[in-house]
Order: C-alpha cells, then sequence, then structure tokens
C-alpha cells in the first residue's frame, strides 16, 4: 500500500469512527429539556410532594382564571329568574352565553357546556390518578387516609356537578388513558351512589376542621364531607339520610349562624363559623366575581346582574335586611360601605347594565381594596368563595323533614334561618306549602351564591316536571312577569332582550347537552341527553 | 424466427470480436461541452455491430482500423462520426441536443442527470426564479412545477407562502415540504432565510424513491435548494437592481355614513337617532385612506462574484431587499451574503464550505384585519385624544363620549387610526432575527470508482425583539396604568452531519452501477427567554435599548395579582430533538434502457419512547427506455420515450412535539388556603408513550416523451400517496379529563390520508432566425381522501378565526372519514323567504319546517326530511381544494429582446366568504360596502338578493349562501428585457434592462377580495382544516418593477 492510500484509508477509517458515535441509538435518547413531568419532580416520592398533589385536586375546584369553571357558574345563574347577562356595552359578547343563559338554541356544541363537562371531569383524573399513586407514596399511613378521604371529598363534589347538570354521566374511579375503551353513560341513581360513597367515606376518615390548624383550617374537613352528604341525599331524594346527615352535622357543634348576615362575604374573613367549606380567597386567588359581575363604573365587567323578579321576591316576604345584603340598587346607599363609589351613592352604570343592580355578597367596600378608594385593580377579590355553609345546611335538614312530612320540626328548622334576618316565623303550613315556603327561603337565603337558584329549579318539581318549566318556556311566569314589568332599568333597553328564557324547552333544557364531542370521541357508545 | 435472429445477432458479435483482435488499439475520451467525461457514451464503428461504452471518467478503448469511422452517440447528445484516421488517441467532445436529459438533478446525498432520473423530481434553474422578483423563492415557483402548489401568503411583507407537494400528506402539522439547501436540513427560517438570487437550482423531490433517502423529515416531499458556486478558470461579477411598485387597489368602496346608518336602521330603529357626542354623518370617515398608502415600494439589490482558478472556485454574494407593507407602518427587510468555496488540494481531495449569514427585520403588525378597518363606522371621527393617557378623573367623560353606536369599531380601542397607527407605533419595536447557515465537506476519492463524502453543517436563526407600552387608556377594558417593557429572544438551531460512500462502475460495458451507503446524525434544539418590566413612573419614552434601567416600582406580588399567571414556570417548549439514521441505494442500468433504484433508510427518532425509535423504510424504482429499444431506436419521430414505476415508504414524525410521550405536569396550580395563596403541583397534560411512526407510502407512475426533434417534451405523471398510522392530535373522550386546557384531546397512531393525482408538463420551444419562443404548460390535479380517522363517528372541526366566527358561524369546515379535508360544512339554502306566506307555507305535518324563520331569513333545506331544521340537515357544501392548478409559461426573444409571461390558474376550489357577514348584513354594527342597503332584503324590497340583516341568527350561521365559487386566472408575471449590444457597452460583459409587471390581472367570479386564501390556523384548528376560508386577508397588491443586471 502505498504512503498516499495509507492517508486516504485512515483520513475515511478516522472519519467512519467518529461518525460511529453519532450513529449510536443512544444519539436519540435524549432527556427532557426543561419540561416538568410527575416523575422527574417526585411528586409521589416524598410526603411534601404527595400533600402538593392533593392541593392540586383542590385547585381543581376553581382553576386557576375566570373563565374555566367560575363563570359558567355564574352564566348558569343568568338562566335562572334571579339574573341576567347584564353587560350591555359588551353585548357581542354576550353571543357565547345566550344559549344557556337565554336558552337560544341550546346545542351540543356550546362552549360552556364542554367547558363546565371538561374541567369536573379533570378534577376527577386528578383525583383518580393521585389515589392510584398514593397507595405506593412515602407518606405515615394516618396522613394517607386523610389525603385519599380528602380526594374523595373533591370527586363527589366533582361527579355532584356533573349529576346535577346532565344526569345520567359516565362514572370513573380509576385514572383514564387515551386507549381506554369508552364505557357507557351510569344512570343517575348510580352517580349519586357513588357520589355518597364518597362523601360518607371521607366523612368518616377526615378530622374535624377544629382539628386542623393554620392553612389546613380550609381544607375539607368531617364536617364539609357530612354537609355535602346531606346535600347530595336531598337532590337523590334519600330524605331521611339527608334528615340524619344534617343532623350529625349540627350534632358537632362546630358551626353556628352568623349574626349579622351580611358578615358571612366579608373581605379578608375566613373560615368563619358558618362557613364550612370554602375557598379562602386573597386578593391574588380564588374568586372573581366581585370584578365579573361588578359595576362597569367601578373596574367591573359587569356580567350577571341580578333581576328585579328577585328583588321583588325579597320585597313579597318584607325581607329588607338580605335584600340589602344581597342587591345593590344604582343611586341607592350600599350596605356596609359608606365609601361607595366616593359618595356613598352608587354608579351600577345602568346604561351598561340590563337591571341597574349588582351582588352585593361579593363587592368588597372600598376601604378594603387593594388600592383603597379605588375601583377594581385585579380580577380576584378576597371575598370567601363558599361551597357550603351552615345556613344551607339548616336548610336542607328544613326541607329533608317537611318532605317526609315532619312538618312542626321542618318549621322550627326554617324558622332559625327567617329569625336571623328578623323575619316573623312561618307557622301552620305542611305539605307542598310548607316546601314551597322553604325553596323559597333558599332563593332569597342563598340568592347569587353559586349555582343555587339554578340547582334548585331544575331539581324541586312541580306537579311532576321540574319547577323551571313553570317559571320558564313561553307561558313561564318569569317569562309574562317581564313582558309586563315595569321596572324602569330592566325596560331601558332592550340589547338584552326582556324575554330572556322564552325559548326554554320543555323536558329538554332541565338538563344540559352532553357535549357533541364526548359523543362522538366515544362513539356514540356516551348517549347524547334527549332532545339534543 | 426470433430465435433465429438471436442466434445470428450473438454470432455477428461473436464473429466481431474475433476481427477486432487484429486491429489496432483506439484510446479516447468522450467529453461534453464542460470537459466533462459522458459516462456510457457508445462507441459504435460505422457499418459494424462493433463498439462499446465510455467507462465512468469518459475513457474508451477500442480496437479499430485506421481508416474505420466511429459513431459516438449518447442520449441527449448529437451523435458524432469521426474517422480513425490511424490515431490510436482520439478525444471527442459531444454537443447537447437535448438539453433537459443532460441537466444535473440534485437527489439525496448526490447528484445524477436528469436522462437517468427514475424518480419525479421537478426542476428549476436559478435564472428562471430570479425571472419574478421577490423575497421569497417559494412566491416564484408558483405554478412552475407541476404537483408542487404554492399558496401565497396573507399577513403582509415577509409572510411566507405555504407550499404543498403533491397534496396535504398530514391531517395536523408537518405538512410542509423538508427544507434542504447545499446538502443541509434547514429547519428555521423557511426559504425567507436564502437569498432567491443566490439559487443555482431548486429540484423538488416529489415521491417516496426520490424523498426517503432524506428519511424521516421528508414525508412531505423535498426542497433541494442548491447555490450558486463558482466556475473554473472563469472571474464574473454581477450586479443587479430591482424596483418595485407595489399598487393596493380598494378591494371594497364602504358605505357613506348615511348609508350606514340607515341600513344600521333595518337592525335597530333607534340607531344614531341621539347621536353620540363624537360621531356625525359628516364625518364619512375613509379608513382605507387613513391607514393604507396606495403605493409601497420594494427594493432589491444584489452583488456577485463567482470565480476560479486552478483547482480551487468560489463565489460570493451580497443581497438586501426591503418590502414596505401597504399599510402606513411596517416593511420586512433582509440582507444575506454568502461565501461558496471549493478547494480541490489533491486530484483525490477536495474540500468546501458554505458560509451565510443573514439578517431580517420587520415590523408587521399594522393590519392584519382588514375587516376591523373597512368596517369601522363612518360615522366615527378619524381621531380623538391624547390616548396615551387620559387621567382618571377624565375617563368618565371620554367613555361617554365614545361609548357610541358604532360597536364594537367605533370603541377607542378598535379605531384603527388610535388602534393601529397610534398604539401599534407606540408598542412595536423592530423584530430582529439574526441568522447563520453554514456547512464544510470533504470529498475523498482513495481508490477508482470510490467517493467518500462527509459533510457537517448546521443553522442557526436567533430572533429578539422588545416591546414597549405607554401608559394609555382606550376603554375600561383596555388600558394600563403601568408603562411596560419587554425583551424576548427565541433561538432555534439544528446541525446536521452525513458520512456517505459512493461507488460507480460500468461492467461489462453496458451495465451501470452506483452504489451508496452512509449514515447521518441530526440535532435540532432551540431555547426562548422573556423579560417584562413595569413602571408607574417611567416616562413613555421608547427605552427600548434601557429595559433593565426602567426602575419596577412594584413587588413581584404586585405585578402577580397585575397580571397573573407570569410567574408560572411550566412550560410546554422542548424542541429538543435527535435523529440518527443508516441509508442505502443501489442504482443500476443496463444501456441507458433498463433502470432499478432501491433505497432503504432506517431512522430514529428521539420523539418517541426508546422501544418505538427506530423503523426502516424501504424504496424503489423501475425505469424502462422504450425509445433504446431496437423497435424505436431509429424511427426520426419520437426523440425519447421513458416510463417509470415507483414504491416507497416514509416515516413522518413532524406532527408531534417532543413530548408527546410524556405526563407533563404544571408546578403552579394556585388554591387559596385561609386567606393565603398556595401553588401546587398537578397533572396537565398526557402522553402517549405508544406512539409510532406513521407511514407515508406512496405508488407514482411517470412517462417523459420526446419528439418533433427534441421540440416538444412531454411528461405525464400519476401518484397514489397514502398515509397510514395517521400521527393525530384525536379529541378524545373530554371526560377522561387527560388533558388539561379545552376540550381534551392525545396523540394517537389513528387514521388514514390519501392523495391521488395527476401531473403534466408539455413544453415546446424553437427558434427561427434571430426570433426564439417557448411555451411551457403545467397542469396539476390532486384529490385528498381522509379514508380513517379515529372513530366511526369522529371528525375534525376548523374554521372559525376568532370568537365572533366561531360563535356565530360554528363550524366552517368538517373533516371525517370518507371525506375531503376541511370541507364547508353547513346548511344548503334554498332561497330567501320572500314574505311570511313564504315562510307559513315552508311547513310539514303542520309544523313549521325552520323554527323561528322571520321573511328575509335565508331558507335552509330539510335534508333530512324530518319536518325540522337542526344540525343533523347540515351537509357538505364545497371543498377548498382546487381540482386543476395550471400555469403556462412564454418567452420570446428577438435580437436583443426578450420577454417572458406567466398566466397562473386555480380551478374548481370553493371560498368560504366570511366577509359577506360584515359588508353585506353589517353584523356587529360593521360599515357594509356601498349600496348594501338597496341589496338587502325589507318589507319594500323582497326580491333582494341578500337576506334581511335583521333576521334570526339563521343567517349567520354557516351555509352555502357564504359558499363561492374560488376558480381564477391571474397574470403573474410579464417582464420586457433588452440586452444593450456588445458596442455599446464595452468592458462589461452585458448589460440587461427590463420593466415588468406582477399580478397584472385577475379573472374570477369570486365577489372577495382575493380567492387565492390562504389557512388561517385560528381558534385551534390547523391550517388544513381552515383552507379556504375569507377573512378578508391582505389582499394581493399589483407590482410594477423595473431593473438592471450588469455583468462585468
Amino acid at each position: 500500500m502505498s504512503t498516499k492510500n495509507i492517508i486516504k484509508t485512515s483520513l475515511i477509517a478516522a472519519a467512519l469512527t467518529i461518525s460511529t458515535f453519532s450513529c449510536k441509538e443512544s444519539f436519540t435518547d435524549l432527556p427532557l429539556n426543561g419540561i416538568q413531568t410527575l416523575d422527574n419532580l417526585h411528586v409521589f416520592d416524598t410526603q411534601e410532594g404527595t400533600i402538593n398533589y392533593v392541593n392540586s385536586c383542590y385547585a381543581a375546584l376553581n382553576w386557576d382564571d375566570w373563565w374555566q369553571v367560575q363563570f359558567k357558574r355564574n352564566v348558569f345563574e343568568m338562566a335562572t329568574d334571579d339574573g341576567w347577562l347584564g353587560n350591555l356595552e359588551q353585548w357581542g359578547n354576550a353571543a357565547g352565553d345566550l344559549p344557556i343563559a337565554h336558552f337560544q338554541g341550546l346545542s351540543a356544541n356550546d362552549g360552556n357546556v364542554e367547558g363546565y363537562w371538561s374541567f369536573n371531569y379533570f378534577g376527577v383524573q386528578r383525583v383518580n390518578f393521585g389515589i392510584e399513586k398514593i397507595a405506593s407514596a412515602p407518606v405515615d399511613a394516618a396522613l394517607q387516609k386523610r389525603l385519599v378521604a380528602e380526594m374523595k371529598f373533591l370527586r363527589g363534589w366533582f361527579y355532584f356537578e356533573l349529576v346535577k347538570n346532565w344526569g345520567d354521566v359516565p362514572v370513573y374511579t380509576t385514572s383514564r388513558t387515551a386507549s381506554d375503551a369508552p364505557v357507557p353513560k351510569s344512570p343517575k341513581a348510580e352517580v349519586y351512589a357513588q357520589i355518597m360513597k364518597d362523601f360518607q367515606e371521607a366523612a368518616t376518615d377526615l378530622p374535624q376542621r377544629t382539628a386542623y390548624t393554620g392553612l389546613d383550617k380550609s381544607r375539607a374537613s368531617k364536617g364539609a364531607a357530612l354537609a355535602f352528604l346531606a346535600k347530595a341525599a336531598l337532590w337523590a331524594e334519600q330524605y331521611d339520610v339527608a334528615e340524619q346527615t344534617a343532623k350529625r352535622l349540627m350534632d358537632l357543634g362546630e358551626y353556628s349562624m352568623e349574626t349579622e348576615f351580611g358578615n358571612i362575604f366579608q373581605a379578608n374573613y375566613y373560615n368563619g363559623r358558618e362557613s364550612i367549606f370554602e375557598i379562602s380567597s386573597s386578593n391574588i386567588y380564588g374568586n372573581v366575581r366581585g370584578v365579573t359581575a361588578g359595576s362597569r363604573s367601578d373596574g367591573g365587567w359587569g356580567w350577571h346582574v341580578p333581576s328585579s323578579n328577585l328583588e321583588n321576591a325579597f320585597l313579597a316576604e318584607n325581607d329588607t335586611i338580605r335584600m340589602s345584603r344581597t342587591i345593590i340598587r344604582h343611586g341607592e346607599k350600599v350596605w356596609g360601605d359608606p365609601a361607595a363609589s366616593g359618595t356613598g351613592i352608587f354608579d351600577a352604570r345602568p346604561v351598561g347594565n340590563k337591571s341597574g343592580r349588582i351582588w352585593r355578597k361579593f363587592y368588597v367596600p372600598r376601604a378594603k381594596r387593594v388600592v383603597p378608594n379605588q375601583s377594581y385593580q385585579s380580577v380576584w377579590v378576597p371575598v370567601p368563595y363558599i361551597f357550603i355553609r351552615y345556613g344551607e345546611v339548616i336548610l336542607i335538614y328544613a326541607e329533608a323533614l317537611a318532605r317526609q312530612g315532619k312538618s312542626s320540626q321542618a318549621l322550627e328548622a326554617l324558622n332559625i334561618v327567617r329569625g336571623r334576618v328578623k323575619l316573623p316565623a312561618k307557622t301552620g303550613l305542611s305539605g307542598e306549602l310548607l316546601t314551597d315556603a322553604i325553596i323559597n327561603e333558599r332563593r332569597l337565603e342563598l340568592a347569587g351564591e353559586l349555582t343555587y337558584r339554578w340547582d334548585d329549579i331544575r331539581r324541586v318539581q312541580k306537579n311532576g316536571k321540574p319547577l323551571i318549566e313553570t317559571i320558564l318556556g313561553p307561558e313561564g311566569s318569569f317569562v309574562r312577569y317581564n313582558a309586563s314589568s315595569k321596572d324602569r332599568f330592566e325596560t331601558a333597553s332592550n340589547t338584552e332582550p326582556q324575554n330572556k328564557g322564552s325559548q326554554f324547552r320543555a323536558g329538554v333544557n332541565h338538563l344540559l347537552p352532553v357535549p357533541a364531542r364526548e359523543v362522538n370521541a366515544s362513539n356514540g357508545i356516551v348517549k347524547q341527553n334527549t332532545g339534543y | 424466427m426470433m430465435k433465429k435472429l438471436l442466434f445470428c445477432y450473438v454470432l455477428t458479435l461473436w464473429m466481431g470480436a474475433v476481427a477486432t483482435a487484429q486491429n489496432a488499439t483506439v484510446q479516447g475520451k468522450i467529453t461534453d461541452a464542460q470537459s466533462n467525461g459522458i459516462p456510457g457514451a457508445n462507441i459504435l464503428i460505422k457499418g459494424t455491430t462493433r463498439g462499446t461504452t465510455a467507462n465512468a471518467n469518459g475513457d474508451f478503448t477500442l480496437q479499430a482500423d485506421g481508416n474505420q469511422v466511429l459513431v459516438i452517440s449518447y442520449l441527449g447528445y448529437a451523435s458524432q462520426e469521426v474517422e480513425v484516421d490511424q490515431r490510436s488517441q482520439i478525444n471527442i467532445t459531444l454537443v447537447e441536443d437535448n438539453k433537459v436529459l443532460s441537466e444535473v438533478v440534485v437527489v439525496g446525498y448526490g447528484e445524477t442527470k436528469r436522462r437517468d432520473l427514475v424518480s419525479a423530481v421537478s426542476s428549476i434553474s436559478g435564472k428562471e426564479i430570479n425571472e419574478f422578483k421577490t423575497g421569497n423563492a417559494a412566491t416564484a415557483i408558483q405554478g412552475k412545477l407541476a404537483g408542487v402548489q404554492v399558496v401565497t401568503p396573507s399577513g403582509g411583507p415577509g409572510a411566507q407562502p405555504t407550499i404543498y407537494i403533491r397534496g396535504v400528506s398530514s391531517l395536523q402539522g408537518g405538512t410542509q415540504p423538508l427544507l434542504v439547501v447545499d446538502g443541509i436540513p434547514i429547519y428555521n427560517g423557511g426559504l425567507n432565510s436564502i437569498n432567491p438570487n443566490d439559487i443555482a437550482s431548486i429540484d423538488v423531490l416529489k415521491d417516496a424513491s426520490a424523498a426517503a433517502i432524506y428519511g424521516a423529515k421528508a414525508s412531505g416531499g423535498v426542497i433541494v435548494v442548491t447555490t450558486k458556486r463558482g466556475q473554473l478558470n472563469s472571474g464574473r461579477l454581477d450586479v443587479d437592481f430591482n424596483y418595485q411598485m407595489q399598487r393596493l387597489q380598494r378591494p371594497y368602496q364602504m358605505a357613506s355614513s348615511q348609508e350606514y346608518v340607515e341600513f344600521q336602521r333595518l337592525k335597530n330603529p333607534d340607531f344614531f337617532k341621539t347621536p353620540p357626542p363624537a360621531q356625525s354623518l359628516d364625518n364619512n370617515t375613509d379608513w382605507w385612506n387613513t391607514v393604507i398608502r396606495p403605493t409601497a415600494p420594494t427594493y432589491n439589490a444584489n452583488i456577485s462574484y463567482t470565480g476560479g482558478s486552478n483547482k480551487s472556485t468560489y463565489a460570493a454574494t451580497l443581497g438586501y431587499y426591503r418590502q414596505e407593507a401597504q399599510a402606513q407602518e411596517g416593511y420586512w427587510q433582509r440582507v444575506n451574503a454568502r461565501f461558496n468555496g471549493d478547494f480541490g488540494a489533491t486530484n483525490w481531495l477536495k474540500f468546501g464550505v458554505v458560509f451565510a449569514p443573514r439578517m431580517e427585520t420587520w415590523k408587521n403588525y399594522a393590519v392584519s384585519d382588514f375587516l376591523g378597518l373597512l368596517g369601522t363606522d363612518p360615522t366615527t371621527a378619524v381621531r380623538r385624544g391624547d390616548l396615551n393617557h387620559i387621567p382618571a378623573d377624565q375617563r368618565a367623560q371620554y367613555d361617554l363620549e365614545w361609548s357610541g353606536w358604532g360597536y364594537p369599531y367605533a370603541r377607542p380601542s378598535n379605531n384603527p387610526v388610535n388602534y393601529y397607527l397610534a398604539m401599534k407605533r407606540a408598542q412595536l419595536a423592530e423584530n430582529r432575527v439574526f441568522g447563520l447557515q453554514s456547512n464544510a465537506y470533504l470529498e475523498i476519492k482513495p481508490y477508482k470508482g470510490f467517493t467518500f463524502t462527509s459533510k457537517i453543517g448546521g443553522n442557526v436563526d436567533s430572533y429578539t425583539t422588545q416591546d414597549f407600552s405607554p401608559k394609555y387608556y382606550l376603554d375600561p377594558q383596555n388600558f394600563s396604568n403601568l408603562v411596560s417593557a419587554s425583551s424576548s429572544y427565541n433561538t432555534n438551531y439544528s446541525w446536521s452531519w452525513f458520512n456517505t460512500l459512493g461507488y460507480s462502475k460500468i461492467f461489462a460495458e453496458h451495465h451501470n452501477l452506483k452504489v451508496l451507503v452512509g449514515q447521518e446524525a441530526q440535532y435540532i434544539d432551540g431555547y426562548s427567554g422573556s423579560a417584562t418590566r413595569y413602571s408607574s413612573s417611567a416616562t413613555n419614552d421608547l427605552l427600548f435599548n434601557s429595559i433593565d434601567n426602567l426602575v419596577s416600582d412594584r413587588s413581584a406580588q404586585q405585578i402577580d395579582r397585575q397580571y397573573p399567571g407570569t410567574n408560572g414556570v411550566t412550560t410546554d417548549i422542548n424542541r429538543r430533538e435527535a435523529i440518527s439514521s443508516l441509508l442505502g441505494r443501489l442504482e443500476y442500468n443496463y444501456k441507458s434502457k433498463y433502470y432499478f433504484t432501491g433505497n432503504v433508510r432506517r431512522d430514529g427518532n428521539s420523539k418517541f419512547t426508546k422501544t418505538n425509535q427506530y423503523a426502516t423504510f424501504p424504496s424503489g424504482s423501475l425505469g424502462w427506455r422504450i425509445s433504446q429499444e431496437e423497435f424505436l431506436k431509429s424511427n426520426k419521430i419520437v426523440n425519447d420515450l421513458f416510463l417509470k414505476a415507483r414504491w416507497g415508504q416514509r416515516g413522518n414524525s413532524n406532527a408531534i412535539p417532543p413530548t408527546a410521550t410524556y405526563n407533563i405536569a404544571k408546578v403552579d396550580w394556585p388554591y387559596a388556603f385561609a386567606g393565603n395563596t398556595v401553588y401546587s403541583t398537578g397533572p396537565w397534560l398526557s402522553g402517549n408513550p405508544t406512539l409510532q411512526w406513521e407511514i407515508d407510502q406512496d405508488f407514482s407512475l411517470g412517462l417523459d416523451a420526446t419528439t418533433l426533434n427534441n421540440k416538444l417534451r412531454l411528461n405525464l405523471e400519476y401518484f397514489d400517496n397514502q398515509a397510514k398510522k395517521l400521527l393525530l392530535n384525536a379529541p378524545i373522550q373530554l371526560s377522561y379529563g387527560t388533558q388539561y386546557g379545552w376540550g381534551n384531546s392525545q396523540w394517537l397512531n389513528a387514521g388514514a390520508l390519501r392523495n391521488r393525482g395527476w401531473e403534466a408538463t408539455i413544453s415546446y420551444a424553437d427558434t427561427k432566425g434571430d426570433f426564439g419562443y417557448s411555451t411551457n404548460l403545467t397542469l396539476s390535479h390532486v384529490k385528498t381522501t381522509v379514508e380513517q380517522l379515529y372513530g366511526t363517528l369522529a371528525f375534525l372541526d376548523g374554521g372559525g378565526q376568532d370568537y365572533r366566527e366561531a360563535e356565530r358561524f360554528g363550524t366552517i369546515s368538517r373533516t371525517y372519514a370518507g371525506g375531503s379535508l376541511g370541507t364547508f360544512y353547513g346548511f344548503k339554502t334554498l332561497g330567501i323567504f320572500k314574505n311570511q306566506e313564504e315562510v307559513n307555507s315552508y311547513a310539514a305535518n303542520g309544523k313549521q319546517i325552520q323554527a323561528g324563520a322571520k321573511p328575509g331569513d335565508l331558507k335552509f333545506a330539510d335534508l333530512n326530511n324530518d319536518g325540522i331544521i337542526d344540525g343533523e340537515d347540515r351537509t357538505i357544501l364545497g371543498n377548498p381544494y382546487p381540482k386543476l392548478t395550471a400555469n403556462l409559461n412564454i418567452r420570446f426573444n428577438y435580437k436583443q429582446f426578450d420577454l417572458t409571461a406567466d398566466i397562473y390558474g386555480v380551478f374548481g376550489q370553493d371560498v368560504f366568504n366570511t366577509v359577506k357577514r360584515y359588508f353585506t348584513l353589517g353584523d356587529y354594527f360593521s360599515n357594509v360596502e356601498q349600496g348594501s342597503y338597496d341589496k338587502v332584503w325589507r318589507p319594500d324590497n323582497q326580491n333582494a338578493t341578500n337576506p334581511s340583516p335583521n333576521a334570526t341568527a339563521g343567517n349567520l350561521q354557516s351555509s352555502s349562501y357564504y359558499v363561492e365559487k374560488g376558480s381564477f386566472v391571474r397574470g403573474r408575471n410579464i417582464i420586457i428585457g433588452y440586452n444593450l449590444p456588445e458596442n455599446l457597452i464595452r468592458g462589461i460583459r452585458s448589460l440587461r434592462v427590463y420593466a415588468g409587471a406582477q399580478n397584472l390581472f385577475t379573472l374570477t367570479k369570486y365577489t372577495g377580495v382575493n380567492p387565492e386564501v390562504q389557512s388561517n390556523s385560528g381558534n385551534g384548528t390547523t391550517s388544513q382544516l381552515g383552507f379556504g376560508i375569507d377573512h378578508a386577508q391582505y389582499p394581493v397588491s399589483r407590482n410594477y418593477q423595473l431593473g438592471l443586471n450588469i455583468s462585468f
């Protein structure tokens, strides 16, 4: 071999040798770059990481912004006789909410429907995955038991939201992966059975709130689980369970009624004696309703405002205490906030507000704003986001008794709630008149909170049909009320149509449609609700 | 009989061989005009059947008598006869008679003559690319290459065209072809990163047998760009100037204030009864003129020097391109430089380098929304007030004046002048990209027939931008009390290294064999970052460069409150990808008559989990040059006839992100415990570890024919490509809850896609004295079918660009198994309900079929005959993809003059014209096109062509009312040039001046601005599914140009 050939050959050999390094299969084994996974974060490898994961299950109650679930709950309430969409100045943006809020062409492709369904199932998946993983996590047995119970409580909560809105739904108690085969919907009764099982087990394993310390006081406790168990039992029409469970909670002696109704929703007030389970919201996170439903002249967005119909319901009972602590009227003083609008006279900006009213319950007095005496600066307000409170448990107890014919006990309970707001005791009622009175009391006591009215008018049956069918639809009481309304605010503009709810479809709209994408992706195994 | 002939033939050959033994040896070399040897050239002794074939270097040896005559022939060259004349050394130069066949075509990791090309490759020379002066070569090749569809961009200067090669190869992402520049794949910057003036040729690899050698990134085809290199013993300086004047025609004449108000009163009788303080019928604001400049220039200048001496050649170029936007604000500018050098160190070792830096800068925000611009109500005055900062105590008055009727467009934040010109001017800084493409290679020819090549190259694109926002107050929803300055960067880079060993030999005179084996490694990565500072006290100066000097006067916690979520550290940006490949190719032909090519490539990609990373993809082709058969060889009609068949597989992993198989967590899920925000760690997106390579399988046939003395050329292609195990981000059951966000989708190997079609290229060229002319016609047809999706009920929706569209139109396009891609979907209209009687009579079983319909509404067909119009009555309304794409190129030259013209046509596609909703029906208080009032249904105009603007939402749902035929024919380019005669330009090699026009005319029945609608990828849909939906995109301007080329 000549020298030249040796050079040539060694050049090639060298190149080939070097190149085999990049040729190795390990070349394509790349570590993740700046991406965090549950594995590389070692979430279930420490006690702290495990608690951290369970906290993320709580985050699924409200997520991290206004648009995922919080606003959707407002949209549901917009659909009732308690509220309007409200914001006339950005009415173009209302189009996405009209299918629910006004029952205008509600379809299986509705964005709010798809969103609320999805975000609750994200929560379910998160809990199921957590319960599976925690079994082998290095967490001491007592803590593990508590954490599992907390997650079960949350799972019960997610399924409760699902069953209330959709009826039959698919139930998973193990985590899902993309390749899992679809399963059909479980009948409503089975969904309730699962919910009550979760709440029951949570109630057994969770400590009382008094046993928690510090920040943990906001975690799910025995009381929270009992309260929701009672509530779910009422929805499932298991009135005896509802009665007994509510009683168990009351007997804990842990919770009591605030003497001043308006103090329940005070700013920066956490885990008060009436609040049983809440998000202890701050200026950074938790509650957006003060702003999303706030006056547009006050840095608010003006979506979801109280109706004059609700106001009249207060007036019919002469319930001025709760009215003043629930509704702020344009041009009037704000209860508990002498500095409202700087002048004490509130500007609800009627040109941009269908009803000229806003909610007091989530309003932050101006002295307590981030920048005192200024309009809202961010979307979060530090008013507790209460999921269930003692006042409601009393009413659940009252209703459960009433529905079992235990009228006198029921009246006794009902009058606890009325007594706080200086209303005369109801007497002598029984049967349907009594339950009607309790449902009306729920309306006045819980107005604007979460989705109480939306849930009640679809749950409560009137002549074998849900109450909503007597309120909405072409001949609905609320539709007729608005047609002849003389309310100076609500009749000033038809930008938000006065005939809200007239297109409600009886027999169909009391449940939401299953999202079309759910039905399609399951190849039709998850069936659509009737009429959609 | 056949047997006898064959026997005679063999006998003659044998006898000939015996006879030659007594003759003298003649040696020689057959070369082309560039002194390159012509391997395989035939040398035949006239009057005998004796002969030989030149070897790989063009050398031959033959026994011949001193007085015999040699006939030398080779495909694509004129035959020559040479007397031996007692010589023992004879060198012959052959002259091309069919330029096309002797063209060099770049195929993966090598090149070949077009004559020997069996796979489907379309080529275009740099000269032809440069006839269409543009900043992006893709625009220049539109229509010119059969099977290559280029859709010109929306969005103004610097926007990149979309390229589809033989149809849409994937449902989601990854449809763009692989760009290979001088052998190195370029993953960033697209064709914008290359100065068209630097391009020597572009070869588009269309089928698997051509592209598969490039492996996993090549499933959408490959665009191979070869840049200019120097020539031996030459030196040439070229200078090139081009100036263009872009003229944008007003796409719509909008209504006057008076007509606008009358029109809106059709919907709301109280409209403008009390005009808001700042608005007036006298305003008649012409928003077009306030924001759009009627003409905007483009400048383009290039200098290049190419040369070479001894064994080394080089090319150095510098280019500048600047295109001004038609809006008052915005431009795109690029400076490119390039050095290409090739150095023949010894006769067996050669190396070379490419070094090509560039800088792009652009500002391009101004007007992307022509709807917003033209639709703004004309009663609004052009501009009011200093929007920089309305003090808090003056806001109420300001709001009052501006909360007029003209929602949404009259709101100060939407006022085009306030928003686009003032606000964006205040906020925008330049975007910059510094890019570098570079490679180096080493080529060793150690032994006869062997070539070893090692090439390493990389490219890096570094993007930076700085934004500044002053304090401003536009309306209660759109204001800032803080000054903010932000800076961000985004760097993408990749490198590639391949080593190949080639072997080439001619066996037994006629058996041509080439073998190539090799290995390649590629690595792609990138990183990005951004920072923002806020201040309530800084001035509104544009202190972009001193962002770090802006002292933030708010604590991190407060910033977090103002801008929640900005402290999150979770990111889904992971661009890291490693690809390792082995490749092999065998090419064989017998007498340029029978061809076989086989490829195999084994690819591994880090995107898959370890068990699924590697897969092997074979491909191959067969060719039969019928014209080389004896029965055609002597005929005068057919010059060349070549039939080809190919099959192959390519892998595809383009669609999935590198994170597709991982369970990704988010560490900042917030929750509030007792008034304290606690951040927690929870799942975010679930991965699918079972993902595998998507497989694209191609079959195609090709036929080349040349006739009439090589003047008429014809290429016909048929292809049938199927993508299987399609990587889809499929919407799985929402209730699985595996992917946080809107909806629930997961990457799956699900579905199949098929592209079938044909292509034809017909060209004719001739010269008569001083007069030369040629024409070239290309035709392409492709039909895309979605054969399978992830489930039987499954479909993919596309369409709505923004919330306004999505909520009213809902689904615009639908893609489902068995159907085409992105077809328009909605109600079929049967006209307009003229009056209440017509509404009442549209009934079945005593019930109205179209519930809630009013006179003036569109009447929808009850397609499923169930007596009610609902979602089930929606149907396919049109196909956005064309049935035929055609281009006709004509050239003339006469003495010093030359002329070239291109006419481009796209036929059979539909366009969904969303603009009608605004400019015809005045939705969202939009202004309307002039004369719309007379054309819409009104009680006193019941025979109107357009429905009532005051109708139910049905008129605004997706329906055939919005679907129009989109066929068009466009005069794309015409250039007349004059080459100054030599006696006038002493000392100069050549000087050419030219003038021309682009987009001179468009013939179409489409009523919108521009029937050539690029995809929009808004609203979470991929561009393939949102194709052909017109949202009033940036119109095509007509360009007039002047230019000068000087060569020294």
